[in-house]
């Protein structure tokens, strides 16, 4: 009985152990599993979760046509991790292969990778020498010199050494349309938009950054099935330009500079009927691929941000008011007083003496004096009307930062010369795109239009494209019949008698102005500073395109016709060609042959439309039918000349 | 006299009944667990190999991935470098290089190619020898 009852003590006191066992590891899992949960789920999550950081790529800059402009180049950084770059002999082989195929100096490369520890300041002040895991070696290496290392350093067995893929705004076409562009830079990791398009359309072709959780193996492998992280790509643009007219200006601009070696030059050319700019270009210019041959005099876009007095450009504009308000006819004759007229207490000038000339004759001419006495029978707030319709002092809609309204006084500021000079282009200045807009509703029946430079924008991903919006455009005549009157008028401008003969392109009727203003320097009017332009559009009947061409401060000449005038001529030639628009007697031949209908004598009207058109081309004026309306006056205005009566 | 109308069996002649049926139960019962055991060794070893080769066919896809991206990089880089050959300055310095007679085409003599999908099979029954159709614009 006795050895029965110490098995039976025993047992209990087993099982009380157990109990007391079990219930440890109940307190103890609470503990684990409760208490500290928290803090240890972390410290788990923290060893079999990673996180991938991923951004896509900014967006691409293209032209009309689907051109690249900007893109972004693939290239690579290299750093090193000098815990792992091995002892000084590797070290050596290492910096000695970075060195030949990066082009810096071995020395400086050693000695990253060898310095092998850091000094940490700790909290408590004191310091510490810890590992050190990075040591930038090169950044924005290109694609195939960053393979080609890559390749050499596995061959070689060299460690630590590693290469981040990265990618450099690139603007494959260098110089061309560079100050419209713009460019970026980079502080520290952010990509900073400094001008142009990058600058005003960052936030759309901004990247976005996205961040990816997921489970990984030991080996840092995901563990769960999924999808690539990607970052999402910002938004592709698509300009309103087309690279080759671009190509075409900017080359004529080049010689053009060589020749005249003004202060700068500019050009813009827009399609009159929808405000797209075709081309746009300045002198001097930089490209944006070279950092160190950059100069920031160059960046400025003086076309948009820059303000000039419009001299005679401004003619067409207030005496087309004028017109409309039925003031004057293109027949009205105006008494140019041989050159000098003194008007408000100051005397008006004309570069050559004038006698009596029609409305015609004085845009033919570019006389000041009657552009003055066509202005004041408008009367002030008739002028002001005009050139406010026409867009001076307003944004011309064209999204560039900062783009400058120019100067034009409210009607209460303006003091008794202000309607004598404002209407020949003194005493208010304007944006060359602001001018442009002014001309583009000139040549569109007077539907003043906003121009556009971005034409659509694309999503990278879906290829869903959305055109930018355009404004309606407004309509500055009252009469339908001023926009023939005043294009009538400035055909004659290139025509022989003109200011501009230069200007000129054979086989097609040219309507434009030029224009000289003098440079407004410390309070007065330069005599040997001055901005000589011509504006014009082409077929003028059909206008393509409006071009301006402008020159600051030229050399050797600076008449607007004798400066601007070829370098107009060129740039409209050979981009007519380009656009593949029939030359003006070809159209009127084919209009012959339409409207001849057959009949016997049809080999005798042929020979006489041939004969007439001949004759027409000899005498300097062309055979082109001009399209207006059943119910426009025939537009026959041509410069009247007549010497002042004694 | 005393009659007993029911089968009289031996006591060890009823063990041996319920002995020979308990034992055919036990092997039917170790036969089903067998299969069941075979049933689910083999769904867990088709489990291993199907997550084995969802690994295997992961780490591939893994490694094309990688090796698209490579790819990828390399196109946009020759994009880049054709848009960069492709500028007119670039053109026009190789045209003065190697003294090329070229003029500026004339209005009327620039035409162009124009390959319209739409109208392929239509194309292709005036058209079979399958060459662009250039049209004028």
């Amino acid at each position: 009985m006795i050895r029965n009852n110490t098995i039976a003590t025993r047992i209990k006191l087993f099982a009380a152990f157990a109990f007391f066992l079990f219930m440890l590891v109940i307190a103890r899992l609470y503990h684990v599993q409760v208490t500290r949960h928290d803090e240890l789920f972390s410290r788990a999550k923290e060893q079999y979760t990673a996180v991938v950081k991923t951004q896509g790529k900014r967006g691409e800059i293209f032209d009309y046509n689907s051109n690249l402009l900007v893109g972004n180049i693939p290239c690579s950084t290299i750093i090193a991790d000098p815990v792992e770059t091995g002892d000084n002999e590797q070290c050596e082989k290492a910096a000695k292969i970075l060195s030949a195929a990066l082009g810096l100096p071995e020395k400086d490369i050693f000695k990253e990778l060898t310095q092998k520890t850091r000094t940490k300041r700790l909290d408590d002040g004191t310091t510490r020498e810890i590992p050190r895991r990075y040591a930038f070696i090169a950044k924005e290496i290109p694609l195939p010199e960053s393979e080609k290392l890559q390749e050499k350093l596995r061959d070689e067995k060299i460690k630590g050494i590693y290469f981040q893929e990265t990618t450099k705004r690139y603007y494959p076409k260098n110089e061309l349309l560079a100050n419209i562009l713009g460019f970026t830079s980079i502080d520290r990791d952010k990509i900073v938009a400094v001008l142009g398009i990058e600058k005003s359309f960052n936030t759309v072709i901004s990247p976005v950054k996205t961040e990816d959780v997921y489970e990984r193996a030991r080996d840092g492998a995901p563990l769960t099935l999924q999808s690539s992280p990607k970052g999402k790509d910002g938004i592709n643009i698509y300009l309103t330009v087309r690279e080759p007219i671009q190509a075409i200006m900017e080359e004529e601009l080049d010689k053009f500079m060589e020749k005249w070696r003004p202060r700068a030059a500019y050009a813009i050319m827009a399609e009159p009927e929808t405000g797209n700019i075709l081309a746009i270009a300045q002198r001097p210019t930089f490209n944006p691929n070279s950092r160190d041959s950059m100069n920031a005099d160059a960046w400025r876009s003086r076309i948009t941000e820059d303000v000039f007095e419009p001299g005679s450009t401004m003619k067409p504009i207030a005496i087309s008011g004028a017109i409309d308000a039925g003031v004057v006819s293109p027949n009205t004759l105006f008494d140019c007083e041989s050159g000098h007229w003194f008007y408000g207490g100051k005397i008006l000038r004309d570069s050559h003496p004038l006698g009596m000339l029609s409305v015609a004759g004085i845009i033919q001419k570019s006389s000041n004096i009657g552009t003055a006495k066509i202005a004041l029978m408008m009367g002030e707030q008739r002028l002001y009307d005009t050139l406010r319709r026409f867009g001076f002092g307003q944004y011309t809609g064209i999204p560039m930062k900062p783009e400058t309204r120019g100067q034009f006084r409210p009607l209460k500021r303006w003091d008794k010369l202000s309607i004598t000079r404002f209407p020949i282009g003194q005493g208010i200045s304007c944006s060359p795109v602001q001018l442009v807009r002014a001309y583009c509703a000139l040549a569109n029946g007077g539907n003043l239009v906003d121009l556009r430079l971005v034409d659509r924008i694309e999503h990278p991903e879906t290829g869903m494209t959305m055109k930018y919006p355009a404004k309606k455009p407004i309509q500055v005549f009252k009469n339908p019949a001023t926009h023939n009157k005043i294009i009538g008028m400035m055909k004659l401008v290139t025509r022989e008698g003109g200011t501009a003969t230069k200007a000129a392109v054979p086989g097609y009727e040219v309507a434009g102005k030029t224009g000289t203003s003098q440079k407004f320097i410390d309070g007065a009017y330069s005599q040997s500073k001055f901005f000589a332009s011509f504006i014009g559009f082409v077929p003028a009947d059909n206008p393509r395109f409006v071009l301006l061409v402008t020159a600051d401060e030229p050399n050797d000449a600076h008449y607007g016709g004798t400066v601007g005038g070829p370098l107009f001529k060129a740039i409209a030639e050979r981009t007519l060609k380009y656009m593949n628009i029939p030359p003006d007697n070809e159209i009127a031949d084919a209009d012959a042959k339409k409207s001849r209908k057959p009949s016997s004598n049809s080999e005798e009207h042929t020979r006489t439309t041939t004969v007439k058109t001949e004759s027409r081309q000899k005498t300097g004026t062309s055979a082109t039918t001009p399209r207006r309306t059943s119910s426009a006056p025939k537009n026959n205005y041509d410069g009247v000349y007549v010497p002042k009566k004694k | 006299m005393n009659l007993q109308a029911r089968e009289i069996k031996s006591r060890k002649q009823v063990r041996r009944s319920a002995g020979r049926h308990s034992g055919g139960f036990g092997l039917l019962a170790i036969f089903h667990l067998l299969i069941m055991a075979a049933i689910l060794f083999f769904i867990v070893n088709y489990r291993i190999s199907l997550r084995d080769d969802i690994s295997r066919l992961g780490r591939e896809a893994d490694h094309l991935k990688k090796e698209l991206h490579r790819y990828d990089r390399e196109m946009e880089h020759l994009k880049l470098k054709k848009e960069n050959l492709c500028r007119w300055s670039y053109i026009r310095q190789k045209i003065v290089a190697y003294n090329l007679p070229l003029v500026y085409p004339e209005p009327g003599q620039v035409r162009v190619v124009v390959i319209d999908r739409k109208s392929r099979s239509a194309a292709d029954i005036y058209n079979p020898s399958g060459k662009m159709m250039v049209t004028k614009r």
